[in-house]
């Protein structure tokens, strides 16, 4: 998928193509040839305005990729087609399918650094994803069974749970390798990190507990109790709170992330399995996998505010500006939902066993 | 005697069915049955009436009956059983949900869903819904508990029960 003129919504201009870089091609266009005059006033008016059309055209060239004007696209792994389904969320429609490893589940959007990192647990590595190009540019064998799989903050350390071997991986991406192995607890599933404190959060499925993860010293500094069968962890963008959510005990685990205390409970669907929040954070949404609902919480009172019904056997969610969207492994699709109304607005077909299992498309 | 050595390989199922692998598998199969919606779901949805329409299922007991959490266990024509808890029912969308807790299948948590739906000209549409994981639940499975194992056993018991289920309900 290289139409990026079409996917960022960017004007065709002519006899360019319509590559990542035609930003950058047509500022060469654009930009003063050698060997001019510099004693001509109207020449050299002409070369100034060149180059303020150039550093602009740079400047958009740039953006293309950037956080602040990056387009929004979800990043869906189908674990059983073995690639991910890229969505333009401004259309609401795949623009791209990309072929991964075996069985990709987790996911983790990175918008700064123009990367999205696939977890394969059935050919037991990594995909990195290029997500300018919608190419994958690297392949990482991690693990016996990497599923959840997390970005650090500034982009250099991916945090990859490895399911069979109760470890937390963690892989320097420029290295692009395995730098180290933290000890966790009992089949660590979900990975999230704390946007504020950085620190790195793992859900021990078998253990009922969430490893809280030192960044620089890369060791476990706590083990939290949570409810039964912890699945996946939700980080607030002001990094205050995780939620996490128990698979089994049907609930949701509210810790503070300061004092890393569990300061609140909140009963869901059946066998919900993973949150994600508003973006003003007074809202946690949760997919209830064997209910076909998401339960819509307020964080404020920790009441359920609504239950609203999903596609068949909804996982992945991620939030995007005033719309949630939700990841139906049964059905094969994403259903876009209003977060005012509550109403599916759109369903977007998939691949197969779609499951979007971690942050689909990042945050800026 | 008997009884131990049985046991033994069970226990270890059990243990390990809590640790599976992440990969979940699923199974869609469905009916067109010549005949109103109301006519097959007092046949579907009775929880504790598989006996009368599945070939395979030669006993049901059901501990609560249509009632959420319903125990019912299964004795199969070709022995063995299998016993699984009512989750969801719903007679006016005719649709009920289950997992099972324990059983003969080469499979670990798993989980169904049986609807009937009104279609044109007065008939119903049958759907049955499984999602699972293999019964093996590491990696390397053994080829009886493998990926193809689990699909292939929850395909047999969706096929042969909806072709079953059609000729009790349009006999």
């Amino acid at each position: 998928m290289t139409d990026m003129g079409k996917l960022r919504g960017w004007p065709k201009t002519r006899g360019q193509p319509n590559g990542p870089f035609s930003g950058q091609r047509a500022l060469d266009e654009f930009s003063v040839p050698p060997g001019i005059s510099p004693g001509r006033r109207d020449r050299r008016t002409r070369a100034f305005r060149r180059r303020i059309a150039g550093y602009f055209l740079l400047w958009a060239a740039l953006c293309l990729g950037s956080v602040a004007c990056a387009a929004p696209f979800a990043y869906i792994t189908n674990q059983g087609s073995n690639d991910v389904s890229v969505i333009d969320l401004a259309q609401d429609r795949v623009v791209a399918t990309i072929p991964v490893g075996k069985g990709p589940a987790g996911i983790a959007v990175h918008l700064a650094s123009q990367r999205a990192y696939v977890s394969n647990p059935d050919s037991k590595n990594i995909s990195v994803i290029d997500t300018i190009r919608n190419e994958v540019v690297a392949t990482i064998p991690a693990g016996e069974g990497p599923v959840g799989i997390a970005v650090a903050t500034n982009g250099r350390d991916v945090y990859l749970a490895d399911w069979f071997s109760n470890v937390l991986l963690v892989i320097d991406t420029a290295a692009l390798k395995v730098v180290s192995r933290i000890p966790v607890g009992s089949a660590p599933a979900g990975v999230a990190v704390n946007p504020i404190s950085h620190d790195v959060y793992v859900a021990n499925r078998d253990d009922n507990t969430v490893s809280v993860i030192d960044p620089n010293t890369r060791k476990v500094i706590q083990v939290i109790e949570v409810g039964d069968r912890p699945f996946s962890i939700s980080v607030g963008r002001d990094g205050r709170r995780l939620y996490v959510v128990n698979v089994r005990s049907n609930d949701v685990s509210v810790l503070d992330a300061g004092t890393r205390r569990l300061v609140g409970k909140v009963n869901v669907g059946n066998t919900p399995y993973c949150a994600a929040l508003s973006i003003d954070g007074r809202q946690l949404l949760v997919t209830n996998q064997h209910a076909d609902t998401l339960s819509v919480i307020d964080t404020g009172s920790l009441k359920i505010l609504h239950t609203v019904a999903t596609g068949g056997f909804p996982e992945g969610i991620a939030v995007h500006g005033k719309r949630a969207y939700v990841v139906n492994w049964m059905d094969d699709n994403v259903s876009v939902i209003d977060m005012a109304s509550y109403r599916t607005h759109a369903t977007i077909a998939t691949g197969r066993n779609s499951r979007g299992f971690g942050s689909f498309i990042g945050t800026p | 005697m008997r009884k131990s050595v049985v046991a033994v390989p069970m226990l270890i199922a059990a243990h390990l069915a809590v640790a599976h692998g992440p990969s979940r598998l699923k199974v869609t199969e469905s009916v067109t049955i010549n005949a109103e919606p109301a006519k097959v779901w007092a046949k579907v949805g009775d929880f504790n009436g598989m006996s009368g329409w599945h070939p395979a299922v030669a006993d049901s007991k059901a501990s609560d009956g249509n009632n959420i959490g319903s125990q019912r266990t299964l004795t199969l024509t070709g022995g063995g059983k299998v016993i699984e808890e009512l989750e969801e029912f719903d007679s006016k969308k005719m649709v009920l949900k289950y997992r099972m807790k324990e059983g003969v299948l080469p499979v670990t948590n798993y989980a169904s869903t049986l609807s009937v739906k009104a279609i044109d000209g007065g008939k119903s549409l049958v759907e049955w819904r499984g999602a699972f994981y293999r019964g093996y639940p590491n990696n390397d499975p053994p080829p009886d508990r493998n990926d193809e194992a689990a699909e292939k056993a929850i395909t047999g018991v969706y096929k042969t029960g909806l072709e079953k289920l059609k000729s009790v309900v349009e006999q």
